[in-house]
């Protein structure tokens, strides 16, 4: 929604509210809202408590497109359906914190600890993950598709049933990581240390493999690995490198 | 003109108007009693304001309803639960008489 609309509809949405009397207390509303607007400082965390809100419970559903949220601890945090469109949360904390049906797309969280955060549902298209590190955390159903990966660890993320097209995982450390069901067209996992991942029901179409290491992997019940390229990989058998084959990937210096 | 049409006319607007708010009377202050307090808050909406200070001033104008909600709505809340309580009294004791002997 452009800045123009969204003047208009909190504006239009407060003349109905003082209106029908349904928001007490304008002066205090004011109060806050003129504390918050002539803050000397632009720090999220500090905003908030300005606010009088709670960074943990009060931005669900909230817009927060464009914030900065550098080093932020939002462990914990609530933030079902939020608007994070373009955030910067790069750093931040996000242990805990719960990211279902929220917009994230271009959103930056390079650096960021999620520990069991949960991203079910999220729409994180083009989001930057690099150099995250990622343990237990829920991305099932998601929209990860064109999001960056690059240097992340990843141990035990559910990465089941996303969408995750022209995903990069580039020399990203993966560690019991479940992609069962996962759409992996045109998605690049080269020179990436792959450890007990699961691709069972994956589709591996037009991949990039090469220079991947494996080690434990599941491999078998790919849904296609049509086109896709392996070269230079380690931890791969006979038998898989054959079945691999058989589903149309192609192992050649390219 | 019909005078039970004037009657009724001005028992409506008596209900639509309500006192020293609006009327044909232009010595009747005319602003909607909220007025200064919106002006002010549009001017600081139409500020440039950074996205985080935005962003929070939104959440809170949108939460506000429900965080601090009018008085009048806690009063009306908590006589409809008198008010129902007590009907559920009066349906309990029609059920079963012997309620009220035994109070």
């Amino acid at each position: 929604m452009s800045r123009e609309r969204n003047l208009e509809s909190i504006v239009r949405y407060l003349e109905r509210a003082f209106n029908s009397g349904r928001i007490s207390s304008r002066q205090d509303l004011l109060r806050y809202v003129r504390a918050v607007a002539e803050a000397p400082t632009d720090n999220f965390v500090d905003l908030t408590r300005l606010a009088g809100l709670d960074i943990c419970s009060d931005f669900s559903g909230a817009n927060l497109s464009f914030t900065d949220l550098r080093h932020t601890d939002l462990s914990e945090a609530d933030l079902r359906g939020t608007n994070l469109i373009h955030a910067d949360l790069s750093n931040a904390n996000l242990n805990l914190a719960n990211f279902s049906l929220a917009k994230l797309s271009d959103a930056d969280l390079s650096n960021v600890y999620a520990n069991e955060t949960t991203f079910k549902n999220a729409r994180l298209l083009s989001s930057q993950f690099s150099s995250a590190q990622l343990i237990a955390t829920d991305f099932t159903d998601a929209d990860l598709s064109n999001a960056d990966f690059s240097y992340a660890s990843l141990v035990y993320v559910d990465f089941r049933h996303s969408v995750l097209e022209t995903a990069s995982f580039y020399e990203s450390v993966f560690n019991g990581v479940k992609f069962n069901g996962a759409n992996l067209r045109r998605t690049s996992f080269e020179c990436a240390n792959l450890d007990g991942v699961d691709f069972f029901g994956a589709r591996l179409s037009l991949a990039n493999m090469r220079r991947a290491h494996f080690h434990d992997c599941t491999m078998e019940g790919l849904w296609d690995a049509q086109e896709a390229q392996f070269y230079g990989n380690s931890g791969l058998s006979k038998e898989l490198t054959l079945a691999l084959k058989q589903k149309g990937a192609i192992f050649q210096k390219f | 003109m019909d005078s039970s049409y004037c009657r009724e006319e001005s028992i409506a607007r008596s209900e639509f108007f309500t006192e020293g708010e609006y009327g044909d009377n232009p010595s009747v202050n005319t602003k909607p009693n909220y007025e200064d307090e919106l002006t002010e808050l549009k001017n600081i909406l139409n500020r440039d304001l950074t996205p985080n200070k935005r962003a929070i001033i939104e959440t809170l104008i949108y939460s506000w309803e429900t965080k601090f909600p009018p008085a009048s709505q806690n009063i009306s809340k908590q006589s409809i639960s008198v008010e129902k309580k007590k009907s559920e009294n009066t349906t309990l004791t029609a059920r079963y008489p012997s309620l009220n002997k035994a109070s």
